[in-house]
């Protein structure tokens, strides 16, 4: 059990990784930019990481990497997908 | 992400987390490899006993499932018309969910294989991806 200053300290952490989120930093249309260029590449990763054989070696744990890889990629392009709709949403929705 | 969680544990001092970040950088750069290419926190699991694995892996799922309550409890930052506030809380929680599926999904392939004594002597290891089987193992 963690005491009641590291768990402090952990919340503090995720404040510092949302306020150094790259997106922080661009205006809506930059933002729309990247992410859309960043779902091509998380597209094109994704297909790549489906290519490979269904089945590893023998005692290969690089297998679970490649599960870890495509677990991410997958919930990565389903936020890309999500937000790049909402920012094109508040682009049109702007007067 | 996952370099900022293993590097920059909450216990360490800042001079302490830069340190540890320039090693791991000037490390990495020495193999021709940048730092945001890999996980620091599962580069080594392929030279881990199962036994130890499932040891980091458990470690590492309670770091998530802390993670996603302490996030639960910070106070909404963003508006419904604040959408890159909201963007990076939901991309924050979207990764941690993935991580947290995946980590269930591998202690227990791997609690399995231990249980049976297999592992060690070279038994075939590979990630389960039908819900139904990992369902039937828990």
């Amino acid at each position: 059990m963690l005491s009641k200053d590291v768990e402090l300290a952990l919340a503090v952490l995720w404040r510092e990784i949302a306020q150094e989120h790259f997106l922080r930093s661009l205006t809506i249309p930059e933002a729309l930019a990247a992410l859309e260029q960043r779902r091509d590449v998380a597209d094109h990763l994704l297909a790549q990481i489906y290519r490979e054989p269904a089945h590893s070696r023998c005692g290969d744990k690089a297998a679970f990497m490649l599960a870890h890889c495509r677990e991410l990629l997958e919930a990565e392009l389903a936020w890309l997908d999500r937000t790049i709709s909402c920012l094109q949403s508040s682009i049109r929705a702007a007067p | 992400m996952w370099q900022i969680i293993c590097l920059c544990l909450p216990a360490i001092t800042m001079s302490e987390r830069q340190r540890l970040f320039a090693l791991f950088s000037k490390t990495l750069h020495a193999y021709g490899r940048e730092p945001a290419e890999m996980d620091i926190g599962l580069f080594f699991l392929h030279s881990l006993s199962t036994g130890e694995a499932l040891t980091v892996l458990e470690e590492r799922r309670d770091l998530v499932i802390r993670s996603q309550e302490l996030m639960a409890r910070l106070p909404v930052k963003g508006t419904a018309e604040d959408v890159i506030e909201m963007a990076i809380d939901d991309h924050m929680q979207t990764i941690l969910a993935a991580e947290r599926i995946w980590l269930d999904r591998t202690l227990a392939q791997l609690r399995t294989l231990n249980a049976r004594g297999s592992v060690e002597n070279g038994a075939c290891i590979s990630p389960i991806t039908d819900t139904t089987t990992i369902q039937a193992m828990s």
